[in-house]
């Protein structure tokens, strides 16, 4: 028993609080009968005034505001992600990326445009120029030996 | 009139467990993540600081040890307390950084206390200058075992889990670190060193 007391208090120091919880008891019994531990005790409590004399460290406000911020723009989806849905991912934050950039704005707004105008006009052109404007099209596209059927009648 | 504060203390809800908290977290509550950085950024950082003698070291190792948590809260598993688990990132961060060799261990800047100068503050500031060199000197174990056990009141079932290590083996860190401390601080206390 003082043996065991000997030990505990030269690896956790004279603090009862600091000694295994449930061999506080051993250790107490042990100072109150025995000289060498009291001893012992004593040049443990002399050592620990000194380690208590290093300051400590501590979290400053703003080092934890910095983490929480840090937290809140890291993505943080937590769950482990399949390489398929980070390439998903991938793809879609650079497509937006593009459409985001100031060159791609306009030019989307462009496509927009022209493909909105060419169904409008298909809808409102009359019937009877239907065949003559379809012609014209495919000749546009794919030059004048390709014919469409009905075009000519 | 006392009574009544006696009754409204005693309506006050019980601080939630981490283990709630972490519930919580794992469904991306950020309140929860806010209230386990207020508990626990501070051992984080004491520990980091005690490994690596760097305040700003310790600051980035605290930051990446609870982003860790953060990135991996959806797979936390409530095997190991939270402290714990923190600590021994924190930990092998420590370690990871000996090991590329961007730390000097032995730096331990003047920390700011607000307290006046004079000539026994000066004083004062020389004994800690010595105690933290010396428990900069030890070895990388013994001193991560007196920073959990000591510096941030660790159990020692909870020191040698952060360590990896049996509490034997913990025990004998501790006792050689503090033999070591004994001997080398002889010259601040001269019968420190007697056996």
């Amino acid at each position: 028993m003082k043996l065991r007391a000997r030990q505990i208090l030269k690896a956790y120091g004279a603090n009862p609080a600091r000694w295994p919880r449930g061999e506080r008891a051993v250790v107490q019994e042990a100072l109150s009968q025995d000289l060498p531990t009291v001893a012992s005790q004593r040049r443990a409590a002399t050592l620990d005034a000194l380690l208590d004399a290093a300051p400590r460290y501590r979290a400053s406000p703003a080092l934890i505001a910095r983490i929480r911020a840090a937290a809140e723009s890291s993505p943080g989806a937590g769950g482990r992600r399949t390489p398929r849905a980070l390439s998903r991912e991938v793809w879609r934050e650079t497509l937006a990326a593009l459409f985001r950039g100031p060159v791609m704005r306009p030019a989307s707004a462009l496509a927009g445009a022209v493909a909105l105008g060419v169904l409008v006009g298909a809808l409102w052109a009359p019937a009877e120029d239907a065949n003559a404007m379809a012609a014209e099209f495919v000749t546009l596209a794919f030059g004048h030996d390709f014919q469409v059927e009905g075009a000519n009648e | 009139m006392a009574v009544g504060n006696l009754a409204q203390i005693h309506k006050l809800p019980a601080p939630e467990t981490d283990d709630a908290l972490m519930a919580r977290l794992k469904l991306g509550d950020g309140g929860a993540f806010a209230e386990l950085l207020d508990r626990h950024t501070s051992a984080v950082a004491g520990f980091s600081y005690r490994m690596t003698g760097s305040a700003a070291e310790a600051d980035d190792i605290a930051q990446e040890t609870f982003l860790r948590l953060w990135r991996g809260r959806e797979r936390w598993e409530p095997r190991a307390q939270v402290r714990t688990w923190l600590l021994r990132v924190a930990h092998n961060l420590c370690i990871d950084r000996f090991r590329r060799r961007e730390v000097v261990t032995n730096e331990f800047p003047d920390l700011p206390d607000g307290r006046p100068s004079a000539a026994a503050e000066v004083q004062r500031r020389q004994v800690e200058r010595i105690v933290n060199e010396a428990v900069a000197a030890l070895p990388d174990r013994q001193r991560a075992a007196l920073g959990l056990v000591y510096y941030e009141g660790l159990s020692n079932i909870e020191a040698a889990q952060v360590l990896d290590v049996s509490i034997d083996a913990l025990e004998s860190l501790l006792a050689r670190g503090r033999r070591s401390l004994r001997q080398n601080l002889s010259t601040v206390h001269p019968h420190l060193g007697e056996e």
